[in-house]
């Protein structure tokens, strides 16, 4: 179990280095083609060639940076977000945090896909903004899982005691609340970061943000679709990314959310 | 074949050996009694026969069989737990899902035994069994007190009649009534079940048990053998009632049941030679308080009041209301009529809201395991606690004085799922002090400590309130605590006499 997790960690590691260095990897143009159209994996060409001929290899260097920029950023503006919000509006209930928890519902309502197309149309090709988009639409889910985490570890005579005392809401926060609802955050943050990374996909799918040559794992998969029985490769070793990308943020997020004395073990041997 | 057999057992944490080379036989229909002092590693291996090891131990030695079962294997322990050992564990309250009713939790556990024609009444037998009111079973574990959850957690191990009964504490929140009824029940078992009874009381011991292993720093330090009284299936003796006087610790002076002037009570010798404070003025007067829960009224107008360097007692039946009236003096719980006063300056609720007084009256809960933050270690927690005391303008104590007192140093790193039963009632006691508090809520604070342990504890409690004048109200139901208290209150039917 250990040593699954241990190589899964370091899948991560690979598949993040390879996404956010790959722009300065020596593979060669990602938009000069190279050879004919969806040619099998051969010498020079480790996952053979795109729908337009263009070095495979090359595209996937390409095509990770801005697609995980954009959903690490969006991923870590909306924890910020939700573990603030969540913890106040879990902490207290007044008027004033009912009120917030109603305006986050209210934007939940809100259909992701329209957010981000509003928001990006309005500004093209700025990748800043699809960040934004994604960042917003996510907010509502993140808030909400943290609130009730929250209110979970505030019934807890822990907390009453602590609270007697004259303890502060940040004090409280800082030392019963965030310890005791690090693995719903940490677990709600990795799922949040796939659909980010997804979403990241879409939009370079659609053509938003910097436009059709630049290259996205998402987009890759869209485009080499067609060319499934010449060269299998061009669409597997993208999708394979995101889906090594998803799997191995589960596994790091888990191992970093176990805290002490936590886990407890079933059947040891 | 023994119902369990341990052979050589070695249990280690991180940096220490918890159980040392333990062996042990329990044979069908015996009733095997396990003693030792807090921290002895006596309900570690309660937990290892049922194949659970807290996070951080490791098998190091030997090995356990339970009905010929390894239960340290996934099919083993799937054998073994649920059907054919019934478990209770210390701080029943938080083995007990919060979310569903008492009598839901016990038909799940017959769920184990199938083909019965009535589960209904099987359930309402094994409550009757353990004298839980039948209107209990439609409450919420939240809504019970400490003793009542217990019983309810010990009618649920009961209930599904297993071969092994693995008890821990099983009597520890009980009065004296209620712990002679659950001896009796725990002798009427018959042959069928095998009890492994892990217990501080030496009274219950003697009277249950067959056989009585001692424990000690992880190793088993002599077989009784069988025990003096080995009367197990006839109805005990009614010598488990003990005598108050009788079992008095020797250093103390049991004050008369009236209230007497708190100054003038002899002081003990043990206590250390400085004056009590001076101050004369009533630390804490209660006046009137009426509480309750729904619609139900627990306390029906409750005045008490508190002197420095005096100790009241508190006692009285399970689910009478005595943590209530902790929790309302504490400012945890808020009542519905009544007045507080500290120092004669009324205070309003919650606590938080009461100023430089927030830390002035201190409540050290009854379910240690809940009251502690399981992500703190302990140095943390009493720090947090010296904190708060320094922001209410109190000098706060330093962390080894305070784990001293309470005769724990060395535990500062540990985490509460790393310590014992009897660490983790001590701990929250240290943090209350920490606080620096002028009155100290003590609920049933020593109600899973052995006798020495116990008698330290209390100890350390009579020489602070000589030493620096509090007030400590001792919320018990054993007549031992309470005959260390200056004066006795009896609360019944929601008022205090």
């Amino acid at each position: 179990m250990k040593s699954l997790r241990v190589g899964l960690i370091v899948l991560l590691t690979a598949v993040v280095v390879f996404g956010l260095l790959g722009p300065w990897l020596p593979v060669g143009s990602a938009t000069a083609p190279a050879g004919r159209p969806f040619a099998p994996p051969g010498p020079g060409h480790p996952f053979g060639t795109d729908f337009l001929g263009r070095d495979m290899l090359a595209r996937l260097a390409d095509g990770g940076r801005m697609m995980l920029l954009q959903a690490i950023g969006a991923t870590v503006a909306g924890s910020v977000v939700g573990i603030s919000v969540g913890t106040l509006t879990g902490l207290s209930t007044t008027p004033v945090t009912r009120v917030m928890l109603r305006v986050v519902d209210g934007l939940s309502a809100l259909p992701p896909l329209l957010v981000l197309l509003v928001l990006a149309t309005g500004t093209p090709g700025n990748e800043v903004v699809v960040a934004v988009a994604i960042a917003a639409v996510s907010i509502p889910f993140s808030v909400r899982a943290v609130h009730a985490a929250t209110r979970d570890v505030v019934r807890q005579p822990y907390v009453a005691i602590a609270r007697a005392r004259g303890d502060g809401p940040l004090r409280i926060v800082r030392y019963d609340v965030l310890p005791n609802i690090l693995e719903v955050v940490g677990a709600e943050a990795g799922i949040r970061f796939i659909a980010a990374a997804q979403f990241a996909a879409t939009a370079g799918f659609l053509g938003l943000g910097a436009s059709a040559p630049a290259a996205n794992w998402g987009r890759l998969v869209r485009e080499n679709l067609p060319g499934l029985d010449l060269n299998p490769a061009a669409l597997l070793v993208p999708a394979a990314l995101l889906v090594a990308l998803a799997v191995a943020v589960t596994a790091f997020v888990d191992r970093f959310a176990a805290g002490p004395a936590t886990l407890a073990r079933v059947v040891p041997r | 074949m023994n119902v369990v057999e341990v052979n050589g057992l070695g249990l280690h944490g991180a940096n220490r050996a918890v159980v040392t080379d333990v062996s042990l036989a329990l044979a069908p229909g015996r009733i095997l009694g396990l003693a030792g002092p807090s921290g002895a590693g006596k309900t570690s291996l309660a937990h290892a026969v049922i194949g659970y090891l807290r996070p951080g131990l490791t098998v190091a030695t030997g090995s356990v069989r339970v009905c010929g079962f390894d239960p340290f294997t996934a099919s083993g322990s799937r054998a073994v737990r649920g059907s054919r050992v019934g478990y209770l564990g210390q701080d029943p309250a938080s083995g007990l899902n919060p979310a569903r009713r008492i009598g839901s939790q016990l038909a799940e556990a017959l769920r184990r035994r199938p083909g019965l024609s009535d589960p209904r009444a099987t359930v309402a037998e094994a409550a009757e069994s353990v004298r839980l009111p039948a209107d209990l079973l439609r409450r919420y574990p939240h809504e019970l007190s400490g003793g009542q959850a217990q019983r309810a957690a010990l009618a649920a191990a009961l209930v599904g009649r297993p071969e092994l009964l693995i008890l821990d504490e099983p009597t520890s929140g009980l009065d004296v009534t209620l712990r002679r009824q659950v001896t009796e029940l725990l002798c009427g078992l018959g042959a069928g079940t095998s009890v492994l009874l892990v217990s501080h009381d030496t009274e219950v011991l003697r009277h249950v048990a067959h056989d009585v292993l001692r424990m000690a720093a992880g190793r088993l330090v002599a077989s009784a053998g069988p025990v003096a009284v080995p009367a197990p299936v006839t109805v005990p003796a009614p010598a488990v009632v003990p005598a108050p006087a009788a079992v008095s610790a020797p250093a103390t002076v049991p004050a008369p049941a009236v209230v007497p002037a708190p100054m003038t009570v002899s002081v003990p010798a043990a206590a250390c030679g400085s004056s009590p404070a001076s101050r004369s003025d009533t630390l804490l007067r209660a006046a009137g308080i009426v509480a309750g829960y729904g619609r139900a009224t627990v306390l029906d107008g409750v005045d008490l009041h508190v002197d420095p360097g005096q100790c009241v007692a508190v006692v009285g039946d399970s689910g009478s209301g005595k943590s209530t009236l902790g929790r309302c003096l504490a400012g945890l719980q808020a009542p519905w009529r009544g007045q507080i006063a500290v120092r004669g300056r009324a205070v309003p609720w919650p606590a938080g809201r009461r100023g430089a007084d927030r830390v002035a009256v201190c409540y050290v809960p009854q379910d240690s395991r809940s009251a502690l933050n399981p992500r703190e270690p302990v140095a943390v927690a009493l720090t947090r606690a010296g904190r708060a005391a320094s922001r209410a303008g109190r000098q706060a104590a330093d962390l080894a004085t305070l784990l001293d007192l309470v005769g724990l140093p060395g535990l500062k790193d540990r985490y509460p799922g790393q310590l014992s039963g009897g660490e983790r009632e001590r701990v929250n006691l240290a943090r209350a002090l920490a606080t620096c508090g002028d009155v100290l809520i003590c609920d049933e604070v020593t109600a899973s400590l052995d006798e020495q342990s116990e008698r330290s504890v209390l100890d350390t409690l009579d020489r602070l309130r000589h030493e620096l004048g509090l007030g400590i109200v001792l919320i018990t139901h054993s007549p031992v605590v309470a005959a260390r208290a200056d004066a006795t209150h009896h609360l019944a039917e929601g008022r205090l006499t």
